[in-house]
């Protein structure tokens, strides 16, 4: 079970879930934040919009990549997200994706 | 070393599948989407290519068929990477794909891309893979389900428009052609997607097109263009459309054929109509002539003449039309410079001369100002050289005007004599002052005299500034 900080993630660990080597997986993972933070970044521009088809595209796109990379977590956050993005009740995305910017940005400082 | 091309518009899974395959001694190619893709592959000859399905601009399907037309890549294996295959079903198949691996964990889907590259080297799997591969490892959703059927549905309206619809990227580069645009443009699918649509020669030539669409960047005005097309004529209209990630034009190409062709018939009725009126006028003011020869009296050959000079202008007017491409409008200057020309032939008497002076800014009068200006006209000069020029020798005349918006303020002039008993309209009854007056009325102006070292006239007329 991942811990909600820091220490939850070992690169080795996550490297060796899709059965990578450190040296390859790196590069992928560092791709796969510097995506993240810019597709949740736009995510915050657009609730205050409620525009969903953006949303979803953007959560979509995360979703999918965390999937390959089995960051679960991430993926199950995005989940709950959407549906309440389809639901309308963008009022209530907003803790749910400060939530996977905090996973994102903990990753961002292991790969520093 | 076998080549592989992967396109795909995520760039983590290009770098996954990149770094997979050159660890395992492949050469691999990346494409961002199906256009650098097809620049690829037109002068790179990979033995496999991977394609993503959803992609912006160029499907996955699409690019498929298209690949499929290049006969450098008969050979080449075409194999699906797709986040929606298990929705898909073995559709790949039928688009022209070898095989189809469902996006999944990088771990599952790596062994699924090596497994398939060495069952092809291999020789294990000679014939397409009908079953997608992968599926276990993914589950099939209803929403993407539903999203793949109403996308079909969509193609297959845009394929039932008789218009012909292409879209462009903001390069102005086609990505989308339905099936009316192919068969308007005559070209197949493999030249016409990539293609600039400046290339394709429509309109007349990819400088003015290219022009166009420098126009349509500077937020002009779209105006809808006609262009003919082995002898069939089409509207091409143009929108620009902006969304929040991107931005295209698309190109709607409306077949005009027989509308063109009823206009063409048309306005060749519009020339003979004006073409007889002119003519018919042409005969009455022979006979007229003809009527002149025959009178003695000198007060009837002079009425007479005055006749014949107002017909011969306003046969003029039709003259200059049907001569002409623009049913609405002469240009001025033309004008006046053939009716200036012809009075002045027709009205000059043996051992006299009239220079005329001609300084108008450029413009165009419509029809129903050009027949009251040409009476004008040859009113004024008529009395310049009856009334103005007693001397023996004769004299000059000048006609300016300069435009302030959409008028024209005309000033006439000789320097003749200016006897305010045939010039004035304070103290002459001739006709032909009555007629300055109602004809200059006609075209909304008041008309003046004053002696300015010579008869001077002002009036002002409606003009186009060209």
């Amino acid at each position: 079970m991942e811990k909600n900080n820091e220490s939850a993630y070992n690169l080795d660990e996550l490297a060796s879930r899709i059965e990578f080597d450190r040296e390859d997986y790196l590069p992928l993972l560092s791709l796969f934040v510097e995506q993240t933070i810019l597709d949740l970044e736009e995510i915050r521009e657009q609730i205050p919009e409620r525009n969903e088809k953006v949303i979803s595209e953007r959560i979509h796109n995360i979703k999918g990549a965390a999937l390959n990379l089995e960051l679960d977590r991430i993926a199950d956050i995005l989940t709950a997200a959407s549906v309440l993005n389809h639901a309308g009740k963008h009022g209530e995305m907003v803790s749910s994706i400060d939530k996977c910017m905090k996973e994102a940005d903990t990753l961002k400082r292991l790969l520093e | 070393m076998k080549k592989v091309l992967v396109v795909d518009n995520h760039v983590m899974m290009l770098k996954f599948v990149e770094s997979l395959l050159e660890k395992k001694g492949y050469e691999v190619r990346t494409a961002e989407d199906g256009i650098a893709a097809l620049d690829i592959v037109k002068e790179y000859k990979p033995d496999v290519i991977f394609v993503d399905l959803i992609m912006p601009y160029i499907r996955g399907e699409k690019l498929v068929s298209i690949l499929r037309e290049f006969d450098e890549l008969k050979n080449s294996r075409i194999v699906i990477l797709s986040g929606i295959a298990a929705e898909i079903s073995s559709d790949h198949l039928d688009f022209g794909a070898d095989a189809c691996i469902a996006k999944g964990p990088f771990n599952k889907m790596g062994e699924h891309i090596t497994g398939l590259l060495s069952g092809f080297e291999q020789g294990s799997i000679s014939g397409p893979v009908k079953d997608v591969i992968g599926t276990e490892d993914v589950y099939k959703r209803a929403i993407t389900t539903e999203l793949i059927a109403g996308r079909r549905h969509s193609d297959i309206i845009m394929d039932s428009i008789s218009d012909g619809i292409l879209e462009l990227n903001k390069d102005f580069r086609i990505v989308y052609a339905n099936n009316a645009a192919k068969a308007i443009l005559k070209v197949d699918e493999k030249t016409l997607i990539t293609s600039r649509f400046s290339e394709l020669c429509l309109p007349p030539n990819g400088h003015v097109m290219e022009e166009y669409f420098k126009g349509i960047r500077e937020k002009k005005p779209l105006e809808p263009v006609v262009v003919e097309r082995d002898g069939l004529f089409f509207e091409v209209n143009i929108r620009h459309v902006i969304t929040e990630t991107d931005e295209s034009y698309i190109v709607i190409m409306q077949d005009v054929t027989h509308l063109k062709k009823e206009l063409i018939a048309k306005e060749k009725l519009i020339k003979e109509v004006f073409h007889r009126v002119k003519n018919n006028l042409a005969l009455i003011s022979s006979i007229v002539n003809l009527q002149i020869g025959d009178t003695e009296d000198e007060r009837v050959r002079d009425v007479l003449f005055t006749l014949k000079t107002r017909m011969d202008s306003i046969a003029l007017v039709h003259s200059q039309i049907y001569k002409g491409s623009d049913f609405e409008y002469l240009d001025l200057v033309d004008f006046t410079e053939s009716l200036f020309s012809s009075i002045i032939y027709s009205e000059i008497s043996e051992g006299k001369y009239v220079v005329y002076n001609l300084n108008l800014s450029k413009a165009t009068i419509d029809i129903d100002t050009a027949i009251p200006l040409g009476l004008i006209i040859t009113e004024l000069i008529s009395n310049s050289i009856k009334y103005g020029f007693t001397g023996e020798k004769g004299g000059e005349v000048t006609l300016s005007g300069s435009i302030t918006g959409e008028t024209m303020s005309v000033v006439y002039k000789d320097n003749g004599t200016a006897d305010e008993q045939y010039f004035s309209f304070e103290h002459s009854h001739l006709l032909s002052l009555q007629l300055l007056n109602a004809l200059c009325a006609q075209i909304g102006s008041d008309i003046t005299f004053k002696n300015n070292g010579g008869a001077e006239y002002c009036f002002s007329l409606p003009v186009r500034k060209t």
